[in-house]
């Protein structure tokens, strides 16, 4: 009871910051090709400087607001914000050309609430049972653990398997680079001193992600902008009545809510299966459990079904894939990387101890998710009126802030200039690995990873007394290897299938 | 000239780091030398299942013999590490704001009062951000802002 007023008692010092949050979010989300991701590498440095809790809030409302903002340009301008937006971009482009925009944006911003609302609720439940059971694992099991997550990203962020899990073993040899937890011998260094404590993460995000972002919006480079988003002539309360309209019309599908919330919180649990997984997934299924023919043959027309289930997913993915980074500290995207990144740097011990070393801060960030929700129905439904404009920032502008800015964060780690230029030799790697068909996010998983999985896989070979069937011999770690025999087999019977179905399509 | 298509650049560099990797680690202890040797051992048994393996799970997706793709990224990148280097000589904020105007001449805005008011105006920002409002000691150059 105790700890349930202390974090709400943080939640409610925060609130200013959560809604900065959810409010730099939706502007970020709405600009296209900008992303969470990027706002959050851009951010993370200047969260070093703000006290934890703010911080760690302002980052969580941001989290939330990013994803119903990346609805808005994937509804007035067919262009997803975010990679989740773009089955949004499906249904609501054809209700934006029908005259139905703020419809559309209103079925989004009420799909988004309760989605978040729904995994924030499953996430302050399933958390602290997560953990508690994750305080019993001991080093065997955290070692399957790293090796099932890396391996799980590598399967699923990319298009190629083997590809994957290369870029993860590339990710774990590289995140060797420093001197060895055991003994204190350099290795990998390049004879570079500022090597010596690793490669730092941040540096490496920065430049996997925002630097080679750039580089690919370079490549494209277009002076071609969007078209400008025409509404009706509608004054300001009868924008305002279209958009409680796509509201009401959420309520009254609640089964294809709870399906959607339910799809999103279960994808974002896994390692690697990003919204985006989430949210098509969803998608699919509303087109599976369409009513009649007729509501079938609406999608792609501008179903707002699709929307609900797009956007929903969404939303339950994002918030929910924070409870496996927080309870075993693994990180299953860019974005709970950085936030991983980000409470590591402010001292707090992130997995299962962190619900019994740093319990109000753990609440209070499980318990701000709802609050966020709340923050978004109010902030959403006013940034309507403005992102309009937003939606047509040119990339090509917005592409030099972010190398700009981002660089800057890499130096702010540090103080160093040197991680200015490992983050641009990031970039280069994370540049060629998108080139080439390997997931980035695999080889950041593995760089994060690396020290546990090195550090287990030595105190478990002790525990053992040298005897390598330590790793298999426990029933939890044995469950963890059987998983992902079993789930590495379906994917890549799934992918040979969908492979064999697309040759099928094509030689028709 | 197939098989550096078929390794591509990033599995080519990968394999190159594992082997220096092993080169610098052999001859040191068992825990210095033996995580690193299963991380190089998994990567070169999965670049052989790449390389040798079904043609289309090839590494380089034969961008290479592309190269012109490429010209405009690199000259970014480029423009990026100058702007690094630059910083120490002359400052962080008008190195950024040099390097804003190069980059967005780049990446096609031609205005010149576009781009003199926009990388002005983000070099100021930026130098407001982290120089006055976080505090960060970023490099001040011979002009010391």
């Amino acid at each position: 009871m105790d700890l349930s007023l202390q974090a709400i008692a943080v939640i409610a010092a925060a609130v200013p910051f959560i809604a900065a949050g959810v409010l730099l979010g939706v502007f970020s989300g709405a600009l296209p090709g900008f992303g969470g991701s990027n706002t959050l590498i851009i951010l993370l440095p200047l969260t070093l400087y703000m006290e934890v809790n703010a911080a760690l809030l302002l980052v969580v409302g941001l989290f939330v607001g990013v994803r119903f903002g990346g609805a808005i340009p994937a509804i007035l301008i067919n262009v997803p914000g975010t990679a989740s937006g773009a089955a949004t971009a499906v249904e609501g482009y054809p209700l934006y050309k029908q005259g139905h925009a703020n419809f559309a944006l209103g079925v989004a911003l009420l799909a988004s609430v309760l989605g978040t609302l729904f995994s924030g609720f499953i996430a302050l439940a399933a958390a602290p049972i997560i953990a508690d059971i994750a305080l019993k694992f001991a080093a065997s099991e955290i070692f399957a653990l790293t090796i099932f997550s890396i391996a799980m990203v590598g399967q699923i962020a990319g298009d190629d398997l083997v590809k994957g899990w290369f870029a993860g073993a590339a990710g774990l040899l590289i995140g060797s680079v420093g001197v060895d937890p055991m003994w204190g011998i350099e290795r990998g260094t390049l004879g570079f001193v500022e090597l010596y404590d690793g490669i730092p993460v941040i540096p490496a995000l920065v430049g996997l992600y925002a630097i080679s972002e750039v580089m690919m919006i370079a490549e494209k480079a277009s002076t071609v902008s969007a078209e400008a988003p025409r509404y009706r002539n509608l004054s300001g309360g009868e924008r305002s009545a279209e958009i409680l309209r796509g509201c009401a019309y959420v309520i009254r599908r609640p089964i294809d809510i709870i399906r959607s919330m339910s799809i999103g919180s279960f994808i974002g649990a896994l390692p690697g299966a990003g919204a985006n997984i989430a949210s098509f997934l969803s998608y699919q299924q509303a087109v599976t459990f369409s009513r009649n023919h007729e509501d079938r043959g609406q999608f792609t027309k501008g179903n707002p079904r699709g929307i609900i289930a797009s956007e929903a997913a969404d939303n339950a993915c994002a918030s929910g894939a924070l409870v496996p980074m927080m309870t075993l500290g693994i990180p299953g995207s860019a974005s709970t990387a950085v936030m991983l990144v980000l409470m590591t740097l402010h001292g707090l011990s992130v997995g299962p101890s962190l619900f019994t070393e740093n319990a109000t801060t753990a609440y209070a960030i499980l318990g701000a998710l709802p609050v966020a929700a709340c923050l978004l129905l109010v902030i959403g439904f006013a940034s309507i009126f403005v992102t309009s404009r937003l939606v047509l920032v040119p990339i090509n502008v917005l592409a030099p802030a972010i190398a700009v800015f981002g660089l800057a964060g890499a130096f702010a780690a540090r103080y160093l200039l040197f991680d200015v230029f490992l983050a641009l030799i990031f970039g280069l790697i994370g540049y060629v690995m998108r080139k080439e068909g390997f997931p980035p996010q695999a080889m950041l998983i593995g760089l994060i990873l690396a020290s546990s999985v090195e550090s287990s896989f030595f105190i478990g070979l002790r525990e053992g007394f040298g005897s390598p069937l330590i790793f298999v011999q426990r029933p939890i770690s044995l469950g963890i290897w059987m998983m992902l025999i079993a789930s590495t087999l379906y994917i890549a019977y799934w992918k040979r299938r969908q492979a064999a179905q697309q040759k099928a399509e094509r030689t028709e | 000239m197939d098989l550096a298509k078929r390794i591509g650049l990033f599995g080519g560099g990968a394999i190159c780091f594992a082997l220096y990797y092993v080169t610098d680690v052999w001859g040191g202890r068992f825990e210095t030398v033996s995580y690193g040797i299963l991380c190089v051992v998994l990567v070169l048994v999965l670049a052989t299942v790449l390389v040798f393996g079904d043609r289309q799970n090839a590494f380089g997706s034969g961008w290479l013999g592309r190269p012109l793709v490429f010209v405009r990224p690199v000259i970014f990148l480029s423009v990026l590490c100058l702007y690094a280097v630059l910083q120490d000589l002359i400052g962080y904020a008008l190195a950024t704001a040099l390097a804003l105007a190069g980059l967005l001449y780049l990446m096609k805005v031609r205005s010149p009062r576009i781009l003199i008011a926009l990388s002005g105006s983000l070099a100021v920002t930026s130098y407001l951000l982290f120089v006055e409002l976080m505090g960060v000691p970023l490099p001040g150059g011979p002009f010391a802002f």
